[in-house]
């Protein structure tokens, strides 16, 4: 089974340098995992990610060709919210830093070593 | 995550006459920047290299340096990165 | 919109590297003014129905206490997409997986100079 410390710790590892927090959240947006610096704001984020993420998704579905969505960067003027899907849950930072490049680097390596083992729970 | 990048950003500011550094991803994105880097700079610099690159498409891509009157700016490409070191002239020698 | 206006952005479609496309439209995604590379438009990130996703999903990341948004970015296998919040308009740019999104951002108040005086007038509306 899934450790839920274990999921905080590797979460954690993508909190430094301007990323304040990293949410694990279903596509309805309801808050599976979270670590970072305030709890309060993680749960209007991932319901507002998850609802972006979820109105521009289908689009890539819509056309005779397939082209799933990959990333989904919000930037707004205080700070970036970045989310990916992992497995069948969404994956998101929560950052203060205009360095879009680094915040996908990190949301990338953390889908790779998130991928199986989330898979594997997945209903 | 980010620890070897930042260290190696941090050695690049130490050196002489630098005042600033920047790393871009292959879509012009900023990974990192110290000093008078600006991360707003990394979609230009990206593309300064990359029309560079297409005066000889078959080799690499060249080293780019922009030369102003007090500072230069060197650009250059790691596969799917780019870096920029920003460094003050020394005086010219008369 | 102005000859102006138009040349500024036909030229970001030659500068910008894997720029195929940009759309400026309301806030319903109607198209204002319509520009691609080679005169064809790509299927995703071009339509109405998409261009209009982007009013409800700004309004909502405004909400998130990181300050008013400014745009948002579509990063999808084979293809990129930059949505400008310019209230009351949107102006969308639409490219390769490889497009120069940091180039794109970065025009950001170069934008503003050009269509400042468009803003005014569907403001007035």
């Amino acid at each position: 089974m899934l450790k839920p410390k274990v999921l905080t710790n590797v979460l954690s590892q993508a909190n430094t340098g301007g990323v304040e927090n990293t949410l694990l959240l279903n596509n309805d947006g309801a808050l599976l995992a979270f670590s970072g610096f305030h709890n309060k704001d993680a749960r209007i984020t991932s319901a507002i990610a998850s609802n972006v993420w979820s109105a521009y998704e289908k689009h890539g579905h819509n056309s005779f060709r397939e082209d799933p969505l990959q990333f989904l960067i919000i930037n707004c003027e205080g700070g970036n919210v970045i989310v990916t899907q992992v497995a069948n849950l969404l994956l998101c930072l929560y950052a203060n830093t205009d360095n879009l490049g680094i915040l996908k680097t990190k949301i990338s390596k953390l889908k790779e070593k998130l991928e199986i083992p989330l898979q594997s729970i997945q209903t | 995550m980010e620890a070897k990048m930042d260290s190696i950003l941090d050695a690049m500011m130490q050196r002489d006459q630098v005042t600033g550094v920047l790393i871009a991803d292959n879509q012009g994105l900023s990974c990192g920047t110290r000093g008078m880097a600006h991360s707003q700079a990394s979609g230009l610099i990206t593309e300064i290299s990359h029309q560079a690159a297409k005066i000889h498409p078959n080799l690499d891509a060249p080293v780019v340096i922009l030369e102003s009157e007090n500072t230069s700016v060197t650009i250059s490409k790691y596969g799917p990165h780019t870096g920029a070191i920003y460094k003050k002239k020394s005086p010219s020698k008369k | 919109m102005s000859d102006e206006v138009k040349k500024f952005f036909s030229s970001l479609l030659q500068k910008i590297n894997g720029l195929k496309a940009i759309i400026i439209s309301d806030r319903d995604g109607v198209p204002i003014l319509k520009l691609s590379l080679d005169g064809k438009f790509p299927e995703l990130g071009t339509k109405q129905q998409f261009l209009a996703t982007f009013t409800i999903a700004t309004d909502q990341s405004s909400k998130m206490l990181l300050g008013q948004n400014k745009s948002i970015i579509l990063m999808y296998k084979s293809t990129t997409v930059v949505q400008l919040n310019k209230s009351p308009l949107i102006i969308t740019f639409v490219g390769t997986e490889n497009c120069n999104t940091g180039h794109i951002l970065s025009l950001d108040n170069e934008i503003d100079k050009y269509i400042g005086e468009y803003k005014v007038i569907l403001d007035r509306d």
